[in-house]
């Protein structure tokens, strides 16, 4: 099984890695303790309305008088949540569906492929958007359509890595020693093959926050009065010319977010990827 | 080739049909009767009834189904629930719009992206494949909803350049051009950086410096020729994303393209423009990967599509 090594000699040669992992962190922190951080209820009005930063509203306040720091911190733990249950949906579905057309190929393998091609042809928000069309906008709408929308790529992921397990002589031996099907795939295959699968769900979770940041930006994500990145930059950007702030602060908080994890997911995939290391220690 | 062609069309032919499939689910499983929808608020029963009649919604699924399909095949998309005009006709109004930010959005990613990658990768690990990296990554991260609205601050309201919202001059379309584009010319620049240290390590390019050949004919005829089909394949796959990256950026600047118009339908349950619309950017995601595809066997022969 992959070990994390490769990634900590990664984490070790290279600062900007660290800088994004300490940011990473503390965006995470942010998440799991902002309802507690948070100075104020991100649902009420508590001053008049689009307040310039004080001692007393640290980031002033939004268009109808709300705490927009408050509003931020509870916006970082709904798009940490959308993100990680989303990414759980696709990584549990499509993990299954491509364990399934891997083991038994044949028809299944043909079917699931199919069906997960089928999924494919709706690049990047079309799928979401066409779910949403179906089941109605809201905050578990959002995560259905973008959890569905990653089931392919997981799919296709597990499908390559157990095919490429399947004729390794652990399996082998279990096979030839009479296990069953669910026995070999459950402790043959899929520890092995989980790694990989961790590693490309902290890819996927970046595309999940932004995927979700354009719902919400569209208000078809999370609904008001539940604060949201792209719900309060959507606000926002009806007072762009007057209060900048108030689109410009949650617009820099997603990008923040999405740029660090991008930069940690490229560092684990330099890490596992024993191509790009040879890359890296060739001379240019 | 013809053989590969032909076989690439055919194993299109059950994708296409899926991609039906969830565009008729669209309107079929939505809450609320479409005929309703249709009729309006004060329509009476007997006039309801006549809708559905006519829009064949008393069939069984599957014969609705393939009368769905007979009219795709006739170019008939339906009529909008909400002002009754065909939906062909409002799509093709507004493709054309859409269709000049994706061009502006393409020329903006390989004017700006190719050039920055191939720079980094022949000056890698200095402080310019640093910046140009960290430029790159900037593009990729940023959300299109973030980007344009500091394109509208900085050239709009502070500048004063160019407009910041609708249609109607080239200018137009330069803003949320370029804010559509961002993202791919990041992707393109991080492509062109790995796919030209990959093949500036290769034997024979060592052979050309080793022949003493001038470093421009070794980076740009030897070196770039060969790294630049991953970057021609890599910039077709970016036509799908920028015609669904378009959905955001044409409703951050009021641009009255088909990415605003779905999110409006949406809006409006006018469920039968979002089926159209759908299948469109769809069937147009699709062919841009065949034409990748051919493209990719008919420039490099060593690929073997047995």
């Amino acid at each position: 099984m992959m070990t994390a090594n490769p990634f900590f000699s990664e984490l070790r040669r290279s600062w900007i890695t660290q800088a994004a992992l300490v940011i990473a962190v503390l965006y995470t922190l942010v998440a799991l303790f902002g309802p507690w951080i948070a100075p104020y209820d991100p649902t009420r009005i508590l001053s008049m309305p689009r307040q310039d930063p004080s001692a007393q509203f640290w980031l002033g306040t939004d268009e109808i008088g709300r705490d927009v720091l408050s509003r931020l911190l509870y916006g970082t733990r709904i798009a940490y949540v959308v993100a990680i249950v989303a990414t759980g949906i696709g990584l549990v579905f499509g993990a299954l569906l491509g364990l399934i057309a891997a083991f038994f190929s044949g028809y299944a393998d043909s079917i699931i492929m199919r069906l997960m091609d089928i999924l494919l042809a709706f690049p990047g928000l079309l799928l979401a958007l066409a779910i949403i069309t179906i089941l109605g906008p809201g905050l578990g709408n959002a995560m259905i359509a973008i959890g569905v929308g990653s089931i392919p790529e997981f799919a296709r992921l597990m499908r390559g890595e157990v095919l490429g397990l399947m004729n390794r002589d652990h399996v082998l031996a279990a096979r030839s020693m009479g296990a069953g099907n669910l026995r070999i795939m459950g402790k043959h295959l899929v520890p092995f093959a989980l790694a990989t699968m961790l590693v490309y769900s902290t890819a996927q979770l970046a595309r999940a926050v932004l995927t979700e940041a354009g719902l919400s930006y569209l208000g078809l994500g999370v609904q008001p009065p539940t604060p949201s990145w792209g719900g309060m930059i959507a606000t926002g950007q009806q007072h762009l010319t007057t209060t900048p702030l108030l689109a410009l602060i949650p617009g820099a908080a997603i990008m923040g977010l999405i740029f660090v994890l991008n930069i940690l997911g490229d560092s684990l995939r330099d890490a596992l990827d024993p191509h790009q290391r040879g890359l890296s220690r060739k001379p240019s | 080739m013809l053989l590969f062609a032909l076989r690439r069309l055919l194993q299109l032919v059950p994708v296409l049909i899926g991609v039906l499939v969830i565009a008729f689910a669209v309107t079929r499983l939505t809450p609320g009767d479409p005929a309703e929808i249709m009729g309006g608020f004060e329509a009476s029963d007997e006039t309801i009834a006549a809708i559905r009649e006519d829009m064949g919604l008393n069939e069984p699924i599957h014969r609705q189904f393939v009368i769905y399909l007979g009219n795709i095949l006739t170019g008939d998309l339906g009529r909008s629930y909400y002002n009754g005009r065909e939906v062909t006709r409002i799509i093709s109004e507004t493709l054309p719009r859409t269709a000049a930010l994706a061009g502006v959005a393409l020329a903006f990613t390989l004017i700006v992206g190719i050039p920055l990658g191939v720079v980094s990768a022949l000056r890698k690990d200095t402080w310019i494949d640093l910046g140009a990296r960290t430029l790159a990554l900037a593009g990729v991260s940023a959300p299109p909803f973030f980007a344009g609205l500091l394109a509208i601050l900085v050239f709009a309201s502070y500048l004063r350049i160019l407009p910041s919202y609708g249609a109607g001059s080239w200018l137009h379309v330069v803003l949320p051009g370029v804010t559509l584009g961002l993202s791919s010319a990041g992707l393109v620049m991080r492509l062109t950086r790995s796919a030209m240290l990959e093949v500036l390590n290769q034997n024979y390019i060592r052979t050309a410096r080793a022949k003493g050949l001038p470093p421009r004919m070794v980076n740009y005829r030897h070196a770039f020729r060969n790294a630049s089909i991953p970057i021609v394949t890599i910039t077709g796959l970016q036509l799908g994303s920028l015609l669904s990256g378009a959905v955001l950026t044409e409703t951050v600047f009021a641009y009255p393209g088909i990415g605003r118009l779905l999110v409006r339908s949406i809006f409006e349950r006018d469920f039968p423009v979002v089926q159209g619309l759908i299948l469109l950017i769809a069937v147009i995601y699709l062919v841009a990967n065949l034409l990748v595809d051919l493209f990719y066997t008919l420039v490099d022969p060593r690929i073997s599509h047995g």
